[in-house]
Parts: structure tokens; C-alpha cells; sequence
């Protein structure tokens, strides 16, 4: 509306270009053209047109001033979108520099504290000599704000929870020392390494060095209100994927019209190597006077009352240090959130390998603070409506997706008792873990519907593992496991439980060494908004290979959690889960979600983590944000299996030596994977053994041989084994070789890396890929009708033409070569082909 | 706005950059602090063991490892 009544009321002198007569608008003059424009912004002059001829109010108007009205609409609309926009940007920088301001005056104080601080010591140390007494020692200590980061938790007197009284003086104790971590110093905080700045960055996250515990705290922005973003982030199972439950065993309102619950929280164990870790906890929620509101926690603590032991033998206790979120109301809408969190897991109890991962507190940063803003940010963005999903399934449902994908696999890695998981005894191999569940009300009672329940069989079992793995790029591994599937999948295994969804009996595979290669294809349905996971549909494309696999000829679908693959994630936890689902898609399928988890170990003990820990950087290249962490080399991580499948009473031990056998491949399959994807020093994967030395010898004399030139240039032929070999590596034209057998179609066997990322695989999993997959119909009649040729003279150029990746990408080359190799008795060896300036299409 | 936009930005990296700054700064200047501790506390637990000879205080026997 106000669009058009400024344009109809004003001859403005700004619209110069128009060139001098302006036309006034009757306002239904204006509204009948609102109209079309709202249908067709830009109308073609046959529609103007038609428009004048059908409205009678228009008709005194000339076409041409018909369409200077439209440009200058959508000029206007095109405006009005640009201004919003940077009202956008701007309420966000302005946010920003409000807590960079709080921020900066928080540091200038502690410096100028520091300053004081030091020059009062430095007197001391000069004055000192004979004159002080033990008085003074102690005042200086006590000054330093060293006391309270070094003794954070000092002794209390005993006090009874069972005593309100008592339970608001703890309660009050534990919003102060809240504070002070949420707004100062208390706790040693360093800027969190990589995380990206800017008015689109989650907020300021910082991390914990020398302190008890482990500690992470951020910082952010969102556009809602304070009370419904303590209603989020007091739901903590709903942003923290690895919270089993939280469970509130008391509500004690207080006389200042906060309240004080006590709290049991159950956290999964991320892997399955030791226990999971509970919580009991104080939670005291409260209204500030200055208009904000708090929610902060604290263990309890048999000092101040608290329970011992943890409730089920499943759990290790741990403590919460004060810990909490801070809701600011924001000037204009929104709140800026402070989130703490500070635990103790007890690290002694877990196995010495594993500690890295109890003691890291950028690790917590990524699982727990972050998780919140972030889970709070979506929501904010989703209220808005700014976020846009296909599929036509609300937001939150896909999000109910998540949880339950996440939900299921942790549930399985852990194997709690009381959700009726009991061991099963083993084959003796004590590499995996055998667990089933028969007891379906359990079962059903703790995490799924009980609607769905006939058709889990009579009950579920899991075959688990967690393995270390040394100088594997996590993030490369699980996204390598993601992309290719066919690497480690069994077709026959999925198809089993793909068919466990169905009411139709399918027998127990016998897993098979060599597995099926299936074809898949990955749909995207959502992601969220920092690109840290992605939820997406897998078809798992259906071939029958023999007459008795035609029942398993059908496609298969697969829901698929990725998360913690984007590089730009830091503290990378990174996992694949994912569940047979049927074609339905039903809100409330049932899903039995199996998957891999790896959580990279970084050296906690190395003295010097210090200074790396404390290494900022500069701001040129904060702001790109694409600085890979160096411990990706030379690191090692944790890799976690957990693999779920239904049975019948009956086939209760065949599924079991199925399943056994299935994840001990899988298992070889990651190995194998794991070895080809660990960076080497120097060239990434470059083959160094004796017979890729010969191998490549062999393909560039041949190709001197008979096509009379050589391979990379006139100066190559001098140079030795190992500078070929180099040079043929790292040649920008995709060289590759495939076998040479007359009973069986060629496959590839060798490729440098030009031809391995065309052909998107690895040096390992290239050699099951076939040529005629790879050619075109046109690209295979080119070789055929050459072959001849080429066993005759030894080589042939092919024309240009479209080739496809193992990924079932199309490329295109401008021209191959094709030529014999024959090695050292001149007998042929393989065909080698050369990829002449080859892009993806 | 676009300018006002820009304007805080630039603005935003500089109290950045500022913050970063002050961080190294307080870093560095809590170092000499832990330093000047230990110093003060040698100083402290040296003058008191002359002060108090053979006599073997226990408060301050921690801080006297080295001498």
C-alpha cells in the first residue's frame, strides 16, 4: 500500500530518467495494476496490452507510461528488499559490537587490574627484603584473581539439600559463580581457534585451559524472547543430541519468585569403551534485576547434601561446575544468550586412551555450548520463516528425524540395562559386541512408539565396536564412508533390513567377502544452518545379479544423519547414522539406525598444548575461516560401529553370526579405506612401491614406443624411476590403466591422481571399477572399432567424448589416447589411456 | 545504511582486532604476574628462613624448594 501512494502523490524529482511527463494514478487505477503486478511483476507488452484494453480505468493511459509504472514498481519492490536486508545486517552488527564493546571493557579492566597488580608486586619484590611478614605472602595470593580459577569449587560447609534454606544459599552461590564465568573472568577463557567471526558467526565462543574441569562458554545473538529461549534451552534433550534424559525429582519455588529444581541428567557415553555419566544437579532459575533472566546449575555434592553414588551401575557419576545460560534482553527484539558450561567427568575412570576425549573442552564447546546456540538460532530462524525446506515436511519435523536417528544409534552404542539390553555370549573374538533386546515393553517404553512394534520381530540386536585408528582425517573418513558406500556396504545385509520393515520374511544373508556393489544415490532433505549435519534420503539403487537375488532387486531407501563434516566445524566429532526406511516416509516410521561415530583424540598431555591452545589468529585470516587445524596430521581417533538388526525367536543366532561377521567386514573395509586416505608426508597417497616404479616405466616407454613421442615432454626420458613416477602423479591430464583380459571385461588398475578424482574413488577402491562403466555407449564403440588398431600399431586417439565418474558423474575430455603397455618381454601388460583436458560436466 | 553498515563493520574488526590485542596483553602481563608470584613467594619464604634459621616453619617449607 505505501509503495503506491507515494508513487501516485509525489512527481518526484529523482524518477529524472523518465523523461518529464509523469502521469497521476487514480488510487483503483494503482490497485488494478498492483493486481497484475502481484501476478506477473514483468509483463510482457502484448500482456500491457491486453490489461489496457481490459480495464476500462487504464484506458486513458499510454502503453509506454504503463510500463515505466512497472520498472518503477519492481525498481521499488528490488529497493524495499535491499533495505530489509541491510536492516538485517545491520541489527546484527550493531548486536555484535555491542558485545565486542562488553567484551573489550571486560579486558581493559582485567589489564588494568593486571597492571596493578603486577606493579604492587613488583614493589613488594623490592621493598621486600627483610621486612614483610607471611601476612603479606598470603594477601598477595588471595588478590590475584588466580584464586578463584585455581580453587573454583572451595570447600563448603556442610549443608542439607533437604533444608530449603539451605538450598537457596547454594543456589545463590552457584548464580554468582555463574556469572562470573558468564560475564568475567573466573574461569581462564581463551577464544575458541577457528571459529568464524563476523555478523553471520554463532557468537564468541571461548574454551577452558588449566582449570578444573573442563569449561567452554559462547555467546550469541537471536531473535527471541528471553523466556522462550529459556523454554529451548532448558529442554536440553533436545538440543544436546548425547543427553539420555533429564529428569526433575523436585520443584522448589523460592521467595523471590525464581525456582530450584533438582535434576538428574543421564549423558550417553560417545563411545563403547567405557560408561556413560550422569549428572545430579541443583538448577536454580531466576529473574535478574536488570531485566535478564538466568538459569544456572551445580552439582550436588555429598558435602552439600547430595546423593553418592549414581543411580543405575550403568553410570559414572560426574560433576557440573557452575554452569548455565544467561538471557539478555535486546534493544529492539531478541536476546543475547551466555551460555556456560563447566563439568568434571571424572576422567580417572576412563581407559588412558580415551582421556583426551574427558578432557577436552573444545570437544564440549562443539557437543553442549555450541549445540545450544545453535539448536536456539535455528529455531529463531525457522520462527522467522527464514528458512526455506523441500520436501514439503515442516522443519521440525526433519528435526524429529535427527533425534530419533541419534537417539537410536547412542542407544545402541550404550546399551543401557534398563532399557532392556542384556550381553550375548561371544564366538570368542572379543573385537565385537554382541547385545540383543527382547524386551519389548522396554524397549518400546524408552524411546520408540509401541504403534510399530510387530514389526521389530521379537526383538533387536546390535553388533558394536569402537577401534582407534591412527593419522586418519576424521572428517575425510566419515565423508568417504558417506560417498561411497559400496566401499564397505553389503547389499544383501541392507536388503535384510530393509525387508526386517516390512511384514514379508527374508532369510538371514550370509555375508559375502566381496559384498555387492549397489548403486546410491543421495537426496538431500535438510541441513541446518551452519551446515554441520545433513539429513538426507539414500536410495540404494537395486541390480539382480543371479536368479536367486531377484527378490532384491528392488530400491531400497535409507534415512541418513551426516553431521560434522564441514570443515569449517572445529573440534570435529564427525558420524553417519542411518535407518531403513520404507517409501512411505511416514512422520513417525520406525527407525533401527546403525552407523559410525569418530571423535579425534588430539594429545592433551603434550606440554606444550599450552601455546597452541592460547595461539590466536590474526584477523586477515580468522575472517576467511578456511585454516585447516593441524592436528589433522599425525593425530589419532576413536572409531565407534554400532550395527542394529531385528530377529525372530528362530533366527536369533543366525542373525547374531551375521551381524558378527558383517561389522568384523565393515570393520576390514574401514582399515582398508583408512589406509588408503591417510596422508602421506609429501604427495597425498603417491605409490612408492617397487612395482608402481616398473608399472610406470613400463606405460611411458610403451607410449614412446609406438607413438614416437613421449609422454611428458622431450626431457623425460632421462630422469629416473622415481621423478617418473612423480611426474606421471602429478600430471594434470587423467592418465589410467586398465587390465588386459580376453575372458573378462577390463577393470582399472592403477590411475594417477588426476584420474582418481576424475574418476572420484581412491587407489584401493578404483580396482573394482569397470571400464565399460565408466565409458559412454559412443566412448566403448570408439574403443571397439579402434581395439584392432590398437593391437596392431599400439595406439589410438579417441575423439572427444563424455565419460562417468564412480560417483555417476558425467565428464568430458577433449581427447584420449589409448595405448598397449608391454613390459619388460615385450609382452602386453594393460591398456594405459590418457584423459586430455577432462572437466565434470 | 549501507554506509552506516559498512561503518560498523569496519568498527566490529577493529574493536576485534583491539580485543585480540588486549588479549595478548593480559596473557603476557598475567605470565609476569605468576612470575612476580613466584618471586615474591621465594623472596618471601628466603627472607623468613633467615628470619627464622634452622627453625623449620611448616607454612612456608612448600614454597622453599630451591634455594
Amino acid at each position: 500500500m505505501m509503495a503506491h501512494h507515494s508513487m501516485d502523490d509525489r512527481d518526484s524529482p529523482d524518477k529524472g530518467f523518465d523523461s518529464g511527463k509523469y502521469v497521476r494514478y487514480t488510487p483503483e487505477q494503482v490497485e488494478a495494476l498492483e493486481r497484475v503486478y502481484a501476478e506477473c511483476p514483468k509483463p510482457s507488452s502484448l500482456r500491457r496490452q491486453q490489461l489496457i484494453r481490459e480495464c476500462p480505468i487504464l484506458c486513458n493511459i499510454e502503453p509506454r507510461q504503463i510500463k515505466v509504472w512497472f520498472q518503477n514498481r519492481r525498481c521499488r519492490e528490488k529497493q524495499r528488499k535491499e533495505s530489509a536486508r541491510l536492516q538485517t545486517v545491520n541489527r546484527k552488527l550493531s548486536a555484535m559490537n555491542k558485545l565486542l564493546m562488553e567484551e573489550n571493557d571486560r579486558l581493559q579492566k582485567q589489564v588494568s587490574n593486571l597492571v596493578y597488580e603486577n606493579g604492587f608486586m613488583k614493589h613488594r619484590i623490592h621493598t621486600a627484603s627483610g621486612t614483610t611478614t607471611d601476612n603479606s605472602c598470603e594477601s598477595v595470593v588471595v588478590s590475584g584473581q588466580q584464586r578463584q580459577q585455581q580453587n573454583p569449587t572451595h570447600q563448603h560447609p556442610q549443608r542439607d539439600v533437604n533444608n530449603p534454606a539451605n538450598l537457596l544459599s547454594i543456589a545463590e552461590e552457584t548464580l554468582a559463580e555463574f556469572l562470573c564465568k558468564a560475564t568475567g573472568t573466573a574461569v581462564d577463557w581463551v577464544q575458541m581457534i577457528g571459529m568464524k567471526p563476523g555478523p553471520d558467526s554463532i557468537g564468541i565462543v571461548a574454551v577452558s585451559r588449566n582449570c578444573s574441569g573442563i569449561a567452554a562458554r559462547a555467546c550469541g545473538l537471536v531473535s527471541l524472547e528471553p523466556m522462550k529461549v529459556a523454554e529451548i534451552l532448558k529442554d536440553r534433550p533436545s538440543w544436546f543430541r548425547d543427553c539420555r534424559c533429564v529428569e526433575t525429582l523436585n520443584v522448589i519455588p523460592t521467595g523471590n519468585g525464581g525456582t530450584i529444581e533438582l535434576v538428574n541428567t543421564q549423558i550417553y557415553a560417545p563411545t563403547t569403551l567405557a560408561a556413560a555419566r550422569d549428572f545430579w544437579t541443583l538448577r536454580y532459575s531466576t529473574s535478574l534485576e536488570d531485566g535478564s533472566y538466568v538459569v544456572c546449575e551445580r552439582s550436588l555434592t555429598s558435602a552439600t547434601g547430595g546423593p553418592n553414588g549414581p543411580l543405575s551401575s550403568s553410570f559414572v557419576r560426574a560433576k557440573m561446575l557452575s554452569s548455565g545460560f544467561l538471557i539478555r534482553p535486546c534493544d529492539g527484539g531478541g536476546s543475547i544468550i551466555h551460555i556456560v558450561d563447566h563439568v568434571d567427568l571424572d576422567v580417572s575412570s576412563v581407559p588412558e586412551v580415551l582421556r583426551p576425549l574427558y578432557e577436552s573442552s573444545k570437544i564440549l564447546a562443539q557437543k553442549m555450548t555450541v549445540a545450544a546456540l545453535r539448536h536456539v538460532r535455528q529455531i529463531a530462524q525457522e520462527t522467522s520463516g527464514e528458512v526455506q525446506y523441500s520436501g514439503g515436511r515442516q522443519p521440525a519435523v526433519l528435526r524429529t528425524f535427527s533425534q530419533r536417528l541419534c537417539r537410536g544409534f547412542n542407544d545402541a552404542v550404550n546399551g543401557f540395562v534398563d532399557d532392556g539390553w542384556s550381553p550375548m555370549s561371544s564366538d570368542g573374538g572379543e573385537d565385537i559386541t554382541i547385545m540383543i533386546n527382547s524386551s519389548s515393553a522396554k524397549f518400546a517404553g524408552s524411546q520408540y512408539g509401541s504403534s510399530f512394534l510387530p514389526s521389530f520381530g521379537s526383538g533387536v540386536l546390535c553388533a558394536k565396536a569402537s577401534m582407534l585408528l591412527q593419522n586418519v582425517p576424521p572428517l575425510v573418513l566419515i565423508r568417504f564412508l558417506r560417498e561411497h558406500r559400496a566401499e564397505w556396504a553389503d547389499y544383501g545385509v541392507d536388503a535384510y533390513s530393509a525387508a526386517s520393515l516390512r511384514a514379508t520374511p527374508y532369510a538371514v544373508p550370509c555375508v559375502r567377502t566381496g559384498g555387492f556393489p549397489s548403486n546410491q544415490v543421495i537426496l538431500p532433505l535438510a541441513q541446518t544452518l551452519e551446515h554441520e549435519e545433513f539429513l538426507e534420503v539414500v536410495r540404494l539403487g537395486g541390480h539382480a545379479y543371479s536368479p536367486e537375488d531377484m527378490g532384491l532387486s528392488r530400491d531400497m531407501y535409507l534415512l541418513q544423519l551426516c553431521s560434522g563434516v564441514d570443515e569449517n566445524v572445529v573440534g570435529g566429532c564427525a558420524q553417519l547414522v542411518f535407518a531403513p526406511i520404507d517409501e512411505s516416509f511416514a512422520d513417525d516410521a520406525p527407525l533401527l539406525p546403525s552407523g559410525f561415530r569418530v571423535i579425534p583424540l588430539d594429545q592433551k598431555t603434550n606440554p606444550n598444548d599450552h601455546q597452541s591452545a592460547s595461539r590466536t589468529r590474526d584477523l586477515a585470516s580468522s575472517l576467511d575461516g578456511s585454516t585447516k587445524t593441524d592436528s589433522e596430521t599425525n593425530s589419532r581417533l576413536v572409531l565407534t560401529i554400532a550395527f542394529q538388526f531385528t530377529f525372530d525367536n528362530h533366527s536369533r543366532d543366525n542373525v547374531a553370526t551375521m551381524a558378527r561377521q558383517y561389522v568384523r567386514n565393515v570393520v576390514g573395509s574401514i582399515q582398508r579405506v583408512a589406509l588408503a586416505i591417510t596422508p602421506r608426508p609429501g604427495s597425498m597417497q603417491l605409490p612408492t612401491s617397487p612395482e608402481a616404479l616398473t608399472l610406470v616405466r613400463w606405460i611411458t616407454r610403451s607410449y614412446s614406443i609406438h607413438t614416437g613421442a613421449d609422454l611428458f615432454g622431450a626431457d623425460s626420458q632421462s630422469c629416473g624411476g622415481d621423478t617418473l613416477l612423480k611426474q606421471l602423479w602429478d600430471h594434470s591430464d587423467a592418465i589410467l590403466c586398465c587390465s588386459l583380459k580376453t575372458n573378462a571385461s577390463p577393470v582399472f588398475t592403477f590411475a594417477n591422481q588426476a584420474g582418481l578424482d576424475m574418476l572420484e574413488t581412491t587407489l584401493v577402491a578404483l580396482q573394482d571399477i569397470m571400464l565399460d562403466k565408466t565409458l559412454d555407449d559412443s566412448g566403448r564403440r570408439a574403443l571397439c572399432s579402434e581395439f584392432a588398431k590398437i593391437m596392431q600399431q599400439g595406439y589410438a586417439n579417441l575423439p572427444a567424448g563424455i565419460c562417468v565418474s564412480s560417483m555417476g558423474r558425467p565428464v568430458s575430455y577433449e581427447q584420449a589416447t589409448v595405448w598397449k603397455v608391454v613390459d619388460d618381454n615385450e609382452s602386453n601388460h594393460c591398456l594405459a589411456f590418457t584423459l586430455v583436458s577432462w572437466s565434470f560436466v | 545504511m549501507e554506509r552506516l553498515n559498512s561503518k560498523l563493520f569496519v568498527e566490529n574488526c577493529y574493536i576485534m582486532k583491539e580485543n585480540e590485542r588486549l588479549r595478548k596483553k593480559a596473557e603476557l602481563l598475567n605470565q609476569e604476574n605468576q612470575q612476580l608470584l613466584f618471586q615474591l613467594k621465594q623472596k618471601l619464604s628466603k627472607t623468613k628462613n633467615s628470619n627464622n634459621g634452622s627453625n623449620n616453619d611448616n607454612k612456608s617449607s612448600s614454597a622453599s624448594g630451591q634455594s
